[in-house]
């Protein structure tokens, strides 16, 4: 499933690197705590993360995140959007909480 | 720690200027930098800050009256309240140390302030900002977001002494950018001077510090490794 159907289907608001939304989703990953999402985050992963600050596009950049999605209504920072425009890298918002849209993604058949 | 046993420990350690910082509050800070009084020590009023992203940043002030400046900015945006039975009493005590009162907002929470609006804070108050135990797994700068930004102005970082295995001065800390001191880190007593930094000044003023810190002009010591 690439980034656009998800956020299709999920009702997600797109709000960075629309350019890139046909990326192919291959797995899924949520943490907050940028020192663990570098070391465990997969390729191709669409993160889940409460953080808003403008370090996750650098982490999602480097290790080949398909998309971030900020769960739980939080609204990322200026710099973050901008950054991640500038990086190609999708940011999506998402008003559930991490766990309830795991939930919706695994029903997908993405886990 | 009271402000009586703080002042204690840290003559019995030969420490010539403390840093007071709770988590966001400065309402101790006086009551330390009074019960110092007939020491000499240097008691310099701080605080340390849980960031939007629950990055630690200790913040070091010229004035008391700054730091409580700080403070009511970082509260303004701490919406919990303590619950003392789950989180224990949050004190403001004096120099006698007498209980004065409490802290209403829970302490341990994270403010409003991102990391950059909180240094930029902390300059516009003429203060001091440090990234706090940067090599711990929890509150970090690096725990949380994997890596020091660029450009956010930091004055220093501060390594623990859970870093370090050994005694002594530790010249690994000489290269970093922005400069790197150690300090202990203290929750308890036991642990003041655990790690401290030397500054080479003329005097113990809050702006011979300052100048000492930018210019590197300091050695750490681990005087008690982590464990």
């Amino acid at each position: 499933m690439i980034v656009k159907e998800l956020a299709d289907r999920l009702e997600l608001e797109i709000h960075a690197g629309k350019e890139s939304i046909d990326r192919e989703i291959l797995c899924g990953y949520t943490g907050d705590l940028l020192s663990d999402v570098m070391a465990r985050i997969r390729p191709g992963a669409a993160w889940l993360t409460i953080q808003t600050h403008q370090n996750i596009v650098a982490v999602a950049v480097l290790r080949e995140a398909a998309c971030i999605i900020i769960t739980g209504g939080h609204v990322p920072d200026k710099e973050t959007l901008e950054r991640a425009e500038k990086e190609d890298m999708p940011v999506l918002l998402a008003k559930e909480n991490s766990f309830d849209l795991c939930v919706k993604i695994a029903e997908l058949g993405i886990f | 720690m009271t402000p009586v046993k703080i002042i204690k420990a840290a003559e019995s350690e030969n420490l010539n200027i403390i840093a007071v910082c709770d988590h966001n509050s400065a309402k101790n800070a006086g009551a330390v930098a009074k019960a110092a009084r007939q020491s000499g020590i240097t008691v310099i009023a701080g605080m340390e800050i849980c960031t939007r992203e629950e990055v630690h940043l200790v913040a070091l002030f010229k004035c008391l009256c700054d730091a409580l400046e700080m403070g009511d900015i970082i509260q303004r945006g701490l919406s919990e309240k303590n619950h003392p039975d789950i989180f224990g009493y949050q004190v403001i005590s004096d120099e006698n140390d007498m209980v004065t009162g409490q802290e209403d907002r829970l302490l341990i929470s994270a403010s409003l302030l991102s990391l950059e609006q909180a240094v930029q804070k902390i300059h516009s108050l003429g203060g001091i900002a440090v990234a706090a135990h940067v090599d711990r797994p929890v509150f970090s700068i690096v725990s949380q977001l994997g890596f020091i930004p660029d450009h956010i102005g930091l004055d220093g970082i501060e390594m623990s002494r859970h870093a370090f295995g050994t005694t002594g001065v530790h010249n690994l800390l000489d290269n970093t950018d922005p400069p790197c001191i150690l300090s202990s880190d203290a929750h308890f007593s036991r642990d003041i001077a655990a790690g401290y930094t030397v500054f080479d000044m003329r005097d113990t003023s809050f702006e011979s510090m300052r100048n000492a810190l930018s210019e590197r002009k300091f050695r750490c010591f681990v005087k008690r490794p982590g464990y």
